[in-house]
């Protein structure tokens, strides 16, 4: 073996510097993009194709399930078809045991960045793992989750966020995509956000089921020394020079680098520990979840520095510069449809409108939220999961807004993927509106299909 | 290369991995075992333990006073010297052990690694292995992962408070069936067999040469190895202090879980069974309080209850079968 140096990193063991060569791996990867190339692809693909650029994605796991598979196919193809050296694809037996494998790969190196897509009930089978996930300090994995409407009867394999939204209490960053641009775009910031020693929490981008992960567009991709070296330079700024987030255990302000990994690590990870510990690690945990919101916008600002296009946002914000009357906050890929109806809605219904569609899920953008909606005189929220109250969206969006009077309209729409008409929109749009004039909502719910309310609840 | 009792001379001299501090029951046979494989891991080799939830797991529960796992009251000097371990869910452990290798393996496949190919040992409970995990645990062996998987048997779901697993002997007593049920144990061996291991074992610590045996053969196994290591648990079996490693030998004496080992390929062999004397199973279940509704020891000597013969017949015939099952077992 190489020399070796024990570095003592306190509280978590030690790592013995030398005995992992990562630049052996990043010198065995064979790039496949080496200029910025357009290409036609769908969000499936769009998905998979940055876990092929990066050299630090030595493995990806999966198992398929629809509408993801198509990302397990493809990386499985490529890598076939490849230079296989320092690249693995790794067929597991159910879900379940993906999730613990990459645990295993993130724990055993946590300079390498492991990714897989799953959907639905394939992200439930992976719950009691990607619980310890979401609280192990493994920000180097990375699970996709393309929207399907989760398990419940009637069986539906079209997208809803029903899934994603279930998942709220994982412990990932969570975050929503729109389009292939988008999504691949999203992929390349996300590990760079992830493992920020300030955050060292997983990532979860998501994307619709079908109308996203089966809808091709055109994908600017970048060449591979561009992507690796956004990635590394990111890695390298956090570790050297960030701001620290103090651990429960070390002083304010003490020095926080990356915990060693299992195989150049002398460490335990998720050790039993009694309550009277517990509520520290839970401490931290939030802690780093909350960090997220800075380096998000540092890792954006670098991103739309080095590639010329938007970094991640936590909201797109459309028409927010007319000052609107009323707001509509949604997500997903029928925010595309809204962005496109707002001259309508200003000539049909004579009410200025704003779109905010929401991107960052988990940790909630609860403060750009607040200060986009000060000057509406209501919100109507777009919820596209089933749920018994006034929809998950909804609930975020009024904590935002807590203590202001603003009325609020909780609209359900898109479920299980049904289409989201325009006339949909103009409904939804024309009841925020109402509730503008009224000074308060109309109903607790409704649900809307072709301009149609075809169920609600009235308030009581 | 050294066999029984000079092999376990010799690794009774390695450092240990496995210290003060830990929070296992005064008593616990896994305590034993945790040390053999703490020693038998000082090979020169970097060591990562996986732990599914298990009995296992409360061994760090004195965090963060006692650390219980590592070599040494510091971190080593060297990595081949140092410990890394996880702990993971229930069913989990050849899973996450299995990605841990593959890691390995990738990173030195590309010169990122170059020290010799770590020790990748995973632990789990029977109810972890056999009962929820045994899909994990079958899979990892079916694609032939280069891990040693040990399973401490136990019989019950210890760690939670006694509940039943399913490889008890029938009629224990158990918190949730009550004077146990008449289901035999699951055919742990023959499944690992099936399902392609490289090597497979079945030994208690109470044989420490053999034990130090089959450790050492398991780390050097080229795919998978599986070691089951049957464990008295003097909280869930309630038995006297001092009979912990006793207990374990009976258990292979009386055949109902005999020493066993197995080469892929090779004859297996069942170990540590006496031929002529072999024990009736009462001398086991009498000295055990969850087989109290059964047999009662007088004096030294295990009484059945009356009314209870057939219970006590139909374990003996199960450890009848046992021994034959293995027996065809080990001619596969």
């Amino acid at each position: 073996m190489e020399s070796t140096a024990r570095r003592l990193v306190p509280p978590y063991g030690a790592t013995y510097d030398g005995s992992i060569d990562l630049d052996a791996l990043r010198a065995a990867h064979r790039p496949r993009i080496l200029e910025r190339t357009r290409k036609a692809v769908d969000g499936n693909t769009a998905a998979a194709i940055p876990f092929l650029q990066w050299w630090r994605a030595a493995i990806v796991a999966g198992f398929p399930i629809t509408p993801a598979t198509k990302w397990l196919e493809h990386l499985a193809a490529e890598v076939a078809r490849g230079d296989a050296r320092g690249k693995r694809v790794k067929l597991l037996e159910s879900e379940h045991a993906v999730a613990d494998y990459i645990a295993g790969v993130a724990a055993a190196c946590r300079g390498l960045v492991v990714g897989t897509a799953t959907s639905s009930v394939g992200l439930d089978h992976m719950t009691e793992s990607i619980r310890s996930l979401g609280a192990s300090g493994l920000g180097n994995v990375i699970v996709v989750d393309v929207c399907r409407a989760t398990a419940n009867y009637p069986l539906c394999i079209e997208g809803d966020p029903s899934d994603l939204l279930a998942h709220r209490d994982d412990g990932f960053i969570q975050v929503v995509c729109r389009g292939v641009q988008q999504i691949y775009d999203t992929l390349l910031q996300l590990p760079a956000i992830g493992m920020d020693p300030r955050v060292l929490t997983p990532t979860m981008p998501s994307y619709y089921g079908i109308k996203d992960s089966h809808r091709s567009g055109a994908l600017v991709i970048e060449p591979d020394a561009e992507v690796n070296g956004f990635l590394d330079d990111a890695l390298r700024t956090a570790e050297g020079t960030s701001p620290l987030v103090e651990d429960f255990l070390a002083a304010e302000g003490a020095a926080h680098p990356t915990p060693p990994g299992l195989l150049d690590g002398d460490t335990a990870l998720g050790s039993c520990v009694t309550s009277d510990w517990f509520q520290g690690f839970k401490l931290a945990q939030k802690q780093r979840l909350s960090a997220a919101h800075r380096v998000i916008a540092e890792v954006a600002t670098a991103f739309e520095a080095r590639f010329g296009r938007p970094g991640l946002s936590p909201i797109e914000l459309h028409g927010f510069d007319q000052r609107p009357e009323i707001a509509l906050v949604c997500m997903g890929p029928d925010a595309g449809t809204a962005i496109h109806l707002l001259g309508r809605i200003r000539d049909q219904l004579g009410v200025r409108a704003g779109v905010a569609v929401v991107r960052l899920l988990t940790p909630f953008p609860t403060v750009d939220l607040a200060a986009a909606l000060a000057g509406v005189h209501a919100v109507g929220v777009i919820n596209n999961a089933h749920h018994h109250g006034r929809g998950h969206l909804t609930l975020d969006v009024e904590e935002a807004i807590a203590g202001r009077t603003v009325p609020v309209e909780a609209f359900f729409c898109g479920l299980g993927g049904a289409d989201v008409s325009t006339t949909t929109w103009l409904a939804m749009a024309r009841t925020t509106a109402e509730a503008a004039a009224r000074g308060r909502a109309g109903r607790r719910w409704r649900l809307v299909h072709e301009g149609l309310e075809i169920g609600g609840e009235d308030l009581r | 290369m050294k066999k029984g009792l000079p092999l376990f001379k010799e690794l009774a001299l390695r450092d240990d991995a496995f210290g003060e501090g830990h929070t296992l029951c005064p008593g616990c046979e896994e305590a034993v075992t945790f040390h053999a494989l703490g020693r038998a891991t000082d090979n020169g080799k970097k060591t990562v333990l996986v732990m599914g939830t298990s009995c296992g797991e409360v061994s760090t529960l004195a965090y963060p006073t006692g650390v219980a796992w590592g070599r040494g009251r510091e971190e080593p000097d060297q990595v081949e010297k140092s410990v890394g371990v996880i702990h993971h869910v229930f069913e989990s452990a050849p899973t996450v052990a299995e990605a841990i290798r593959d890691t390995a393996d990738l990173l030195a496949g590309v010169g990122a690694w170059s020290g010799p190919p770590p020790n990748v040992v995973s632990w789990s409970g029977d109810g972890g292995a056999l009962a929820i995990g045994l899909r994990s645990f079958l899979h990892t062996i079916h694609r032939r992962a280069r891990v040693a998987l040990f399973v401490n048997i136990n019989e019950l779901f210890a760690n939670t408070g006694f509940q039943y697993s399913p490889t008890g002997i029938p009629f224990g007593d158990a918190s949730t069936l009550p004077g146990g049920g008449p289901a035999e144990p699951i055919d742990h061996i023959g499944l690992s067999l099936v399902a392609g291991a490289g090597f497979v074992a079945q030994v208690s610590p109470g044989f420490a040469p053999l034990f130090a045996e089959i450790v050492d053969e398991a780390l050097r196994c080229e795919t998978t190895a599986v070691v089951f290591v049957p464990s008295p648990c003097i909280a869930g079996w309630k038995f006297e202090e001092g009979m912990t490693a006793e207990l374990g030998r009976l258990a292979s004496k009386t055949g109902l879980f005999p020493c066993f080992r197995k080469r892929a390929g090779q004859p297996g062999e069942i170990l540590h069974v006496p031929a002529d004397r072999r024990p009736p199973v009462n001398e086991y279940l009498a000295r055990q309080r969850r087989f109290d509704h059964l047999v009662r020891l007088e004096g030294d000597l295990p009484v059945v209850r009356a009314g209870r013969e057939p219970e006590v017949a139909a374990i003996q015939a199960y450890a009848d079968r046992n021994l034959a099952r293995l027996s065809r077992l080990a001619a596969l």
